[in-house]
C-alpha cells in the first residue's frame, strides 16, 4: 500500500472521504470495512478513557497564579511594546530629540531597508524563516550572506567544547526508517553499520558508536 | 482474541520492518517517498596558525573545496577541516536525522517542495542531549545553510546543511 | 533576534498543498466557551489586557493541562507546565499575527514545552539508551503546584482499562503518539495538527494511519 493510499484510508475512517471516494481501495481491501469500525471503536474508547480537558485542578488558583507569575515577570506584551518603542528610540536618538524629523528619520529607516532588500537578499536562495531557543541563555542570529550564497545560523552563548575533548565525525550513507521506527542504522558508504540511532519516548536521540 | 484481517495484512510488513534485524535498516531496503537527498556536515573552522589540527575526512559527496570557499566568506580567517559528513533521503512521511557526528546533528522534518521547488523544512539542532536550535527554513538546492556551534580548540565547529540537486537559475 | 517559539503564526512556510485543506475548526469546548471571540480577545491581551488574557486561560486551561497529563501522566507536573505554557504565550503574544488559531499555537507552545522538559527530565535522571519514562518515575516536586494534586495512590485510582490504554498510547514513538492525542483526543483537524508539530498534512495522515494500527495491535483484546 502506498502513502497515498495510506492517506486515503486515514481520511474515510475519519470520515472525510465517503465509501465511493475509495471504492478502488475496499474492492481490493474489503477487509478495510472492518478495519475502519476497529478505528472507530478505538477513537470511542480512548475519548471514554482519556481526558480530552474539561477540568483542571484547583481552576481558580491556576488564574491566580499565572497572573502572579505574569506581573512578577513584568512581560506583558504593552510593556514589551513600550520597551521595543525605547530600543528604537535609543538606536535614533539625535532622529527623535527633534521631533518634527521623526518622519524623515522612518523614510530614511525604510529607505535604507528597502536598500539592503534588494542588494543582499536573492531572489531564490535558502533562508530561515523563524528560529527558537529551547535554552534561554542561548540566541540564534540568521544572516544570509550574499558573496557565499549562504544562510547562517550562528548559535550564540554556547559553552565552548573543552580543547582536549575529542570530537570526530561519521562518513555516513543514508539510512532507511522503518514505518514509524525508533531506531536506525548508519551505514559506512562501504555498508559497515557505524552508528545506531534511537529515539526515546521523550523524542530524545540516544547515539551509539559501531565498532566492528 | 482474533486478529483482524487487515492488521495482519498490513501489520506484517511494518513487523518486519521494525524488526532491527530486518532488511529496513540496510542501505539496500525499500525506501519511503523522499522529499530530497541533504548533505550534512561538520566542519571545524580552525586558526590557520593552529598545529596539531584533527583529522578531517575526504568527500566525493560534494565540491568541498567549493563550501570551503563558501565558508571562508562567512568566517573570514579560517581553516576549514571537514570532520564528518552524512548524505540522507529526507521522507516525506518521516523524521529525518542527518547526523555527520555524533555530537552536532540535525533532525528534518520535511513539509514539502514550495512552487519554485525549495524544500520546506522544519530543523532541530541537536548538540550532544540537547536540542540548542529549532528553526523554519527555506532550502534551494546549492544554497547552504552554515550553523555555526560552538567554540572549539582555537575556532569552532559547524554544520553544514545542503540540499543535494542543481541549483535553479533566479 | 529569535522567536519565542517557532510558531505557525510567524511563518511564511505554505502547506505542502498536495491536497485542498480543511476549514480551521471552530475553537473546541472549554471551560469559557461563552464570551468574545478568540481573536478579540488575542487583540486586547496584545494591548496588556489581562482580564482579556484571562478569559483566554480560562477557555483553555482544561485543554492545555490534558494534553500535558495524556504524554507525561503526572498531573503535579503537569499543572506546572500548563502555567509555563500560558506564560510562554503571553510573552510571545506581541508577536502572534493571528494567522492561525490562537489554541493552535498554543498547542505548539504547549507542546514545545512538554518536550522540552520530558527531555531536560530525562537527561537529569540518566535513563539510559532504550528505556522510557513510566509514570511513577516522575516525582511531583513542583514548586508552584498545589501540594495535594499528585497523590501517591493516584494510580490505584485511575481505571485498569485506563492505565491500560496509557500503557499502549506510552509505547508509540512520540510522532505517532502525538497524532493520536490530538487526532482522538483534542479533536483537531489535520492541518490543525500540521501547524502544531509542524509538519505536512500528508504526514499527519501517514502517522496516523500506523499509529491507529499499532494502537489497534496492542489494545486488540478491548475491542468488540
Amino acid at each position: 500500500m502506498n502513502p497515498q493510499d495510506e492517506e486515503r484510508i486515514t481520511q474515510w475512517i475519519d470520515g472525510d472521504l465517503s465509501d465511493a471516494d475509495v471504492q478502488d481501495l475496499l474492492d481490493a481491501h474489503p477487509e478495510l470495512r472492518e478495519a475502519k469500525s476497529q478505528s472507530e471503536s478505538l477513537g470511542h474508547l480512548l475519548r471514554k478513557e482519556l481526558d480530552s480537558g474539561e477540568k483542571i485542578p484547583y481552576a481558580d488558583f491556576f488564574n491566580h497564579q499565572l497572573n502572579k507569575r505574569i506581573e512578577e515577570e513584568d512581560e506583558s506584551p504593552a510593556a514589551t511594546a513600550a520597551r521595543q518603542e525605547a530600543l528604537a528610540e535609543s538606536m535614533f536618538p539625535r532622529f527623535m530629540f527633534f521631533k518634527k524629523l521623526a518622519p524623515i528619520a522612518a523614510l530614511a529607516v525604510i529607505a535604507v531597508f528597502v536598500t539592503l532588500l534588494f542588494v543582499n537578499v536573492p531572489v531564490g536562495g535558502s533562508k530561515i524563516v523563524s528560529t527558537y531557543t529551547p535554552n534561554p541563555a542561548l540566541e540564534a542570529k540568521t544572516f544570509y550572506s550574499d558573496e557565499a550564497d549562504a544562510t547562517v545560523l550562528l548559535i550564540e552563548g554556547l559553552a565552548e567544547i573543552p580543547a582536549q575533548q575529542n570530537i570526530t565525525g561519521v562518513q555516513a550513507v543514508g539510512y532507511t526508517p522503518g514505518e514509524g521506527a525508533s531506531h536506525f542504522t548508519l551505514y559506512s558508504p562501504n555498508n559497515k553499520p557505524i552508528l545506531a540511532l534511537a529515539i526515546d519516548h521523550a523524542a530524545q536521540p540516544r547515539l551509539r558508536e559501531l565498532k566492528f | 482474541m482474533r486478529l483482524p484481517l487487515i492488521i495482519t495484512l498490513i501489520a506484517s510488513p511494518l513487523l518486519l520492518a521494525i524488526n532491527p534485524a530486518s532488511a529496513q535498516n540496510s542501505p539496500a531496503g525499500a525506501k519511503p517517498a523522499s522529499d530530497a537527498k541533504v548533505w550534512g556536515a561538520l566542519v571545524y573552522a580552525a586558526d590557520p596558525a593552529e598545529t596539531d589540527l584533527p583529522d578531517g575526512v575526504a568527500t566525493n559527496a560534494v565540491a568541498f573545496d567549493d563550501i570551503s570557499t563558501r565558508l571562508g566568506k562567512v568566517f573570514p580567517d579560517k581553516k576549514f577541516i571537514l570532520l564528518g559528513e552524512h548524505t540522507q533521503d529526507i521522507f516525506r512521511e518521516y523524521e529525518s536525522w542527518v547526523v555527520p557526528s555524533k555530537h552536532l546533528f540535525a533532525k528534518i522534518d520535511s513539509k514539502g517542495r514550495d512552487p519554485e521547488d525549495r524544500l520546506l523544512l522544519h530543523l532541530q539542532f541537536w548538540h550532544d542531549e540537547d536540542v540548542i536550535a529549532k528553526a523554519d527554513a527555506v532550502l534551494e538546492a546549492g544554497s547552504p545553510l552554515f550553523i555555526g556551534g560552538p567554540k572549539w580548540r582555537n575556532g569552532r565547529l559547524i554544520l553544514v546543511v545542503l540540499l543535494a540537486g542543481d541549483k535553479k537559475d533566479s | 533576534m529569535n522567536n519565542p517559539d517557532p510558531i505557525p503564526s510567524n511563518s511564511t512556510i505554505e502547506n505542502d498543498g498536495r491536497r485542498s485543506q480543511n476549514p480551521p475548526a471552530a475553537s473546541p469546548d472549554a471551560d469559557a466557551d461563552e464570551g468574545p471571540p478568540d481573536e478579540e480577545l488575542v487583540r486586547l491581551s496584545q494591548q496588556g489586557d489581562m482580564a482579556a488574557f484571562d478569559v483566554l486561560v480560562t477557555r483553555y486551561r482544561g485543554k492545555v493541562y490534558a494534553m500535558i497529563v495524556n504524554i507525561i501522566h503526572n498531573q503535579a507536573e503537569a499543572w506546572d507546565l500548563a502555567q509555563d505554557a500560558f506564560l510562554k504565550a503571553w510573552k510571545a503574544l506581541p508577536k502572534f499575527e493571528a494567522r492561525s488559531n490562537f489554541y493552535t499555537w498554543l498547542y505548539r507552545i504547549t507542546h514545545n514545552v512538554t518536550y522540552d522538559w520530558l527531555r531536560k527530565k530525562k537527561i537529569q535522571s540518566g535513563t539510559e539508551f532504550d528505556e522510557t519514562i513510566k509514570s511513577d518515575q516522575v516525582v511531583a516536586t513542583a514548586p508552584t503546584a498545589p501540594k495535594d494534586i499528585s497523590q501517591p495512590d493516584e494510580d490505584l485510582e485511575k481505571s485498569e482499562l485506563r492505565i491500560r490504554i496509557e500503557s499502549a498510547i506510552d509505547q508509540l514513538s512520540p510522532d505517532h503518539r502525538d497524532v493520536i492525542l490530538l487526532k482522538e483526543i483534542q479533536g483537531c483537524r489535520y492541518q490543525e495538527i500540521a501547524d502544531i508539530l509542524n509538519i505536512s498534512i500528508g504526514t499527519v495522515m501517514s502517522r496516523l494511519f500506523y499509529a491507529r494500527k499499532k494502537l489497534q495491535t496492542m489494545l486488540e483484546d478491548l475491542q468488540p
